[in-house]
């Protein structure tokens, strides 16, 4: 009798660990292990004190500067940095230096977001902020509320970057 | 001593419409320097093309400040100076004005609208348009009302309208020195 009770026992458990198995199967063999699957986070990639040169695949824009600290998103970006300095160049139009302490590039949606004691400087044009929006491709600029805007006919030379360039793209 | 304030007026009209940022000489040199311009609301633009501001602005030049509701600018293609200037709703001016003949002037005044084109040369002050300057040495005065106010840089002529006819500006001498011989203004 114990015997058979033990078969009983062990049959049952047997049954429950192959039904557990069968649920899980095979990648993609059903659409329920397709919904329950959480989709692969893309790989991010973060540098120290980094050289960042990205520009449009159309050559429209084009953006270099000097970080310290990069993150890479995915094989294209975005790129998401930190304590920036760089210079953005759209084709056709003087370049516009930029300093902030960080900056979001998305390469792909033509934006950049830049945060924090935000300076931009493009001729005799300085505009002050804590955050800044640009269109890439068209070079448009929304600036957040009581950002400054300063015009120095005069002292419209950029800020020598450290590097010794003049903010070449 | 009356075209001295008429000269005075005109250039006062020309920092009051373009909030001191488009006011040349006739050498064409942007007189009034560093320009700085905030908001309220968010400002947009382009660094080659107009920029605009909104919902309460702010400009100062100079010990000149000039508020507004809206702003908008057009810089030159160089970079250096503007093409043209408009200030919309609720202008206001305010401060010191040092002249051509380093007498500084008090300044206040207002409009609907402000603006200045400055391929033309033309500067324009519309709607309830109130303007008053006093000399701080003299204590003499300026002050014109009007519902528009134009003047020609070009030809340094301008002109005063009310309800489509032309109004004078007032002059108001300032007190005599005591014991000496009084100055009227001219």
């Amino acid at each position: 009798m114990r015997h058979r009770r033990a078969i009983i026992i062990f049959a049952l458990l047997a049954l429950t660990a192959l039904g557990g198995c069968a649920s899980r199967g095979t990648p993609g063999t059903s659409a329920t292990e397709a919904r329950e699957r959480p989709p692969a986070a893309p790989t991010a990639t973060t540098m120290q004190h980094s050289t960042v040169k990205v520009s449009d695949p159309q050559h429209q824009w084009s953006f270099e500067g000097v970080a310290r600290q990069v993150t890479q998103t995915g094989t294209a970006g975005p790129y998401d940095m930190v304590d920036v300095r760089g210079t953005y160049k759209k084709a056709g139009d003087p370049p516009v230096h930029m300093w902030a302490q960080r900056i979001r590039l998305d390469k792909q949606r033509n934006t950049m977001v830049l945060q924090g004691k935000v300076k931009v400087v493009g001729g005799a044009v300085t505009v002050e902020g804590d955050r800044i929006e640009y269109n890439l491709k068209t070079g448009e600029v929304v600036a957040s509320s009581q950002t400054k805007w300063t015009f120095a006919p005069g002292e419209g030379k950029p800020e020598q970057m450290a590097a010794g360039k003049e903010g070449k793209p | 001593m009356r075209r001295r304030y008429r000269v005075l007026l005109a250039a006062l009209v020309l920092a009051f419409a373009t909030g001191a940022v488009a006011q040349t000489s006739t050498t064409g040199q942007t007189a009034l320097g560093k320009v700085t311009i905030t908001s309220n609301g968010p400002m947009e633009g382009t660094f080659r093309g107009t920029w605009q501001w909104t919902k309460g602005v702010t400009v100062t030049s100079q010990g000149l400040t000039l508020t507004c509701d809206t702003l908008k600018v057009w810089p030159a293609k160089s970079g250096r100076d503007f093409d043209r200037v408009e200030a919309e709703g609720n202008v206001k001016i305010k401060g010191s004005y040092t002249a051509s003949d380093k007498t500084k002037w008090s300044v206040n005044g207002s409009a609907q609208h402000a603006e200045f084109d400055n391929r033309a040369r033309v500067g324009k002050l519309a709607g309830s348009v109130d303007l008053h300057a006093v000399n701080q040495a003299d204590k003499s005065a300026v002050s014109a009302k009007a519902d528009t106010f134009t003047y020609n840089q070009k030809t340094q002529t301008f002109r005063l309208d009310r309800n489509g006819q032309p109004v004078a500006m007032e002059f108001e001498p300032g007190p005599a020195p005591a014991g000496g011989k009084g100055s009227a203004g001219r």
